[in-house]
């Protein structure tokens, strides 16, 4: 290298800088490709999981389960004594969740979880990009029932057979919740919470339109047909909505209609990868629909997280919608409402929706007794069933807690009374799954857009074929 | 290394400082060398979050479903009619938004060059809902919007005008959306074409109007010759950005109703995060560079003059 003085010209530039120049050139490209090196870690990322669940998953729950030194089910700590870090992503609000993760760290020594919140629609794509794309920077999640086939599939879920084992939730969750967590004889999540569909109203608004409430009893549950009936004389007597739809144009809250006209649940096959949602079944039940939103009865154009205020603030007399919106509703003085079993259709089946929240750990997690302990306090002790319960009024799938649970719901107002017994005889008689099958995502996505512009004044029997086509194209691929 | 004799002297102690010292400090650079040197962080984030993804999607929507590579994908995309209709959406609302918004952007630049009284406000006001970000502009026009309460039907009907489905009418979706796509995107464009009138000398004009050339004829054969250069970056960024609208069709529609307003990237987000077919994903990402090179490359040259644009 050449080497050079430093001469300042008269004119203050420098003439011969060429060396450093070129000095400041190196370390220019020293940098880029420290940069580019350092960009380079991840390309291998969302790789796996393209096998067979069983064997991927099981291997992988060994090998990382071989790694991990600490006592099974014991609380693990790491070498240096610093407590293990886990993260815990779901789509409840921090403020509901933090003081349960807070009531497990007090208990449990050297583990710490923070709680991230997501929003629902966005947790498959945050799974799929952080879980699959092996970022380990997530340790528990939220795993939605129905989409178990397609976390298993994908490799998402860590094979938790030896860890948790069957055996431990006998008993302690409701068999229906078992079989969804359970893929080829494997154990993947564990059941967290079940939930059912009651049916609000507005005590006021029904008085107002001379309205006798309908009943709580099952044995006396009013008919879809009965109900639109109803909806339209507390409209005409003042009402600004006669009927609400809490999670609007979602499959699991639609599931139920088609369900009670005989139409099934859009799914079949031993895969349940055959589509059928245009039988008489489908196309009578979205048409009855969708008429509630074509004659004004119900709202179009409402986001589904904007159709709770309607009924919160008065403006619907109907809701059929899930009970945790309870501690809300009591919460609120002004709002005199009360609750009904969900209607069916005349002459047809008595169905409710159900499943809800199974917890997962990402088979990339570092920390795998901490995982393991976390979920299994969450979802298999009565303490950390019902500080979830308390977080969040969605039935807890814990058979000690639920009974506390609804009890706790059903002393915040007096026109509840029964409650409890009410979603018990759901969830034992009534409630119908989702279907199984690993194009879950793509059918209800699809569904939910259907339901989404046929709300909106699409042709019902145009608009199913559309969807029946796309989904038939979306499970080729 | 200095390899200056060391002595206890303070004095040559000191000089021996200044000798290291003058070494050590940084020389200008030539102007190549600045150049490339601050050009680096933009280069470096080109590379690596724009061309290096790039490339990865373009060589994984190759990959075969059964493995190793092969057209698979793109033959499904092309004979998907969702995909046709995402690309046949993306166009048609490119061609209306594109032309829309530069014209109101140059006409508000135009109008607020002038001496308006309180003119400094109104540049502010037009400017203001681009600091508004655009999720909660979105949730804002979503409200407005709405059909059965929203309070632009309310507002038509207390003129008496019948009331109109917005978001949920296929037919006005597209327009709405480039409502408030564009309340949100013209003062933006329009400060650029404004510190680009400002840029054209008053003497020009002055000149025109000795020659008796009345305010169109200056417009077109002053101001619009010597707006060619921030009208082309307009132009061009303008496109590529409402070429790759999102976050508005995320929040507002999820490509409803019926597929209306179902534009390319919303399309590819639903198959990547949604459905986990990242090929086909990736196969979408590589035709929208394709088109946007295309379109990208046909502006400068209709825009291209003697200088470079």
């Amino acid at each position: 290298m050449r080497t050079t003085t430093h001469r300042p010209s008269s004119d203050g530039t420098n003439r011969s800088s060429r060396s450093l120049d070129q000095r400041w050139l190196i370390a220019l490209v020293t940098v880029l490709v420290l940069v580019l090196a350092a960009c380079s870690g991840g390309d291998d990322a969302g790789d796996d999981g393209d096998e067979g669940a069983t064997d991927t998953g099981e291997t992988a729950a060994e090998d990382t389960a071989d790694d991990n030194t600490a006592d099974e089910g014991g609380d693990e700590e790491s070498t240096d004594g610093e407590s293990v870090e886990i993260r815990f992503v779901g789509t409840q609000p921090a403020e509901l969740i933090d003081p349960v993760t807070e009531q497990f760290e007090e208990s449990h020594d050297g583990i710490d979880v923070t709680y991230e919140s997501v929003p629902f629609e966005e947790l498959s794509a945050v799974i799929a990009q952080r879980v699959g794309g092996g970022t380990q920077d997530i340790d528990v999640y939220y795993a939605d029932a129905p989409r178990n086939p397609t976390i298993v599939e994908e490799g998402y879920a860590l094979d938790l057979t030896d860890l948790i084992g069957v055996d431990a939730l006998e008993g302690v969750v409701p068999e229906a919740s078992i079989e969804t967590a359970v893929i080829d004889d494997r154990l993947w999540t564990v059941p967290m919470r079940t939930s059912t569909q009651l049916l609000y109203y507005n005590i006021d608004l029904l008085e107002a339109a001379d309205i006798e409430p309908p009943s709580m009893d099952p044995a006396e549950r009013i008919t879809w047909e009965e109900l639109r009936d109803l909806s339209e004389q507390a409209q005409e007597a003042g009402a600004t909505w006669g009927y609400v739809d809490d999670q609007v144009s979602r499959y699991y809250q639609f599931q139920p209609l088609p369900e009670s006209q005989g139409g099934g649940s859009g799914l079949s096959g031993p895969e349940g990868t055959e589509v059928d949602v245009t039988n008489d079944g489908w196309i009578a039940a979205t048409e009855y629909w969708a008429d509630l939103y074509e004659s004004g009865l119900a709202p179009r154009g409402v986001e589904p997280n904007d159709t709770k205020p309607l009924f919160f603030n008065g403006e619907a007399a109907f809701m059929p919608g899930g009970p945790w919106w309870i501690p809300d509703f009591s919460g609120t003085e002004d709002l005199n409402y009360g609750i009904a079993a969900y209607p069916y259709f005349e002459g047809g089946e008595e169905v409710t929706p159900t499943d809800s929240e199974h917890l997962a750990i990402d088979p990339n997690t570092e920390h795998v007794d901490a995982a393991v302990t976390f979920v299994e306090w969450i979802t298999l002790t009565e303490e950390g069933a019902l500080a979830m319960a308390s977080g969040l009024a969605v039935p807890s799938a814990n058979l000690e807690a639920l009974p506390q649970q609804l009890a706790e719901l059903e002393s915040t107002r007096d026109t509840l009374t029964g409650l409890a017994d009410l979603v018990t005889y759901e969830i034992d008689n009534t409630a119908v799954p989702r279907p199984f099958s690993v194009g879950y995502v793509e059918f209800e996505t699809l569904i939910g857009e259907a339901l989404e512009d046929i709300r909106n004044g699409s042709d019902v029997t145009e608009r199913l074929t559309q969807a029946e086509e796309d989904i038939a194209r979306a499970f080729e691929r | 290394m200095s390899d200056a004799a060391t002595t206890d002297q303070p004095a040559a102690f000191a000089d021996r400082r200044r000798d290291q010292s003058s070494r050590r400090r940084l020389r200008p650079l030539s102007q190549r060398a600045w150049a490339a040197l601050l050009l680096a962080p933009a280069v470096i984030a080109v590379i690596l979050f724009r061309l290096v993804p790039f490339m990865q999607a373009a060589i994984s929507s190759f990959e075969d479903p059964d493995g190793g590579y092969s057209l698979a994908t793109y033959e499904f995309m092309f004979t998907s009619p969702d995909f046709l209709n995402s690309l046949r959406v993306t166009l048609w609302f490119n061609l209306l938004i594109n032309p829309f918004q530069i014209l109101v952007a140059l006409a508000l630049a135009v109008l607020l060059t002038q001496k308006l009284p309180a003119g400094r406000l109104w540049r502010t006001l037009a400017y203001a809902p681009t600091a508004i970000p655009i999720a909660v502009s979105a949730i804002v026009w979503r409200v407005a919007y709405r059909p059965d309460d929203g309070p632009i039907n309310a507002v038509l009907e207390a003129i008496g005008l019948p009331t109109q489905g917005f978001l949920i009418d296929q037919g006005q979706v597209i327009p709405s959306l480039i409502v408030m796509a564009s309340w949100v995107g013209v003062g933006y464009w329009m400060i650029f074409l404004i510190a680009g009138l400002n840029d054209i000398p008053s003497e020009y004009y002055e000149a025109a109007a000795i020659d008796g050339a009345g305010w169109w004829r200056s417009f077109f054969h002053i101001t619009l010759p010597l707006l060619r250069r921030p009208l082309a970056f307009v132009l061009i960024a303008d496109t590529v950005v409402n070429f790759l609208t999102f976050a508005p069709i995320q929040i507002l529609t999820s490509g409803g109703p019926n597929g209306a307003s179902d534009v390319i990237m919303w399309s590819t987000y639903e198959q990547a995060y949604r459905f986990g077919d990242y090929p086909l994903a990736a196969a979408q990402v590589v035709v929208i560079m394709a088109i946007l090179l295309v379109i990208v490359t046909v502006q400068f040259g209709m825009l291209r003059t003697g200088e470079k644009v």
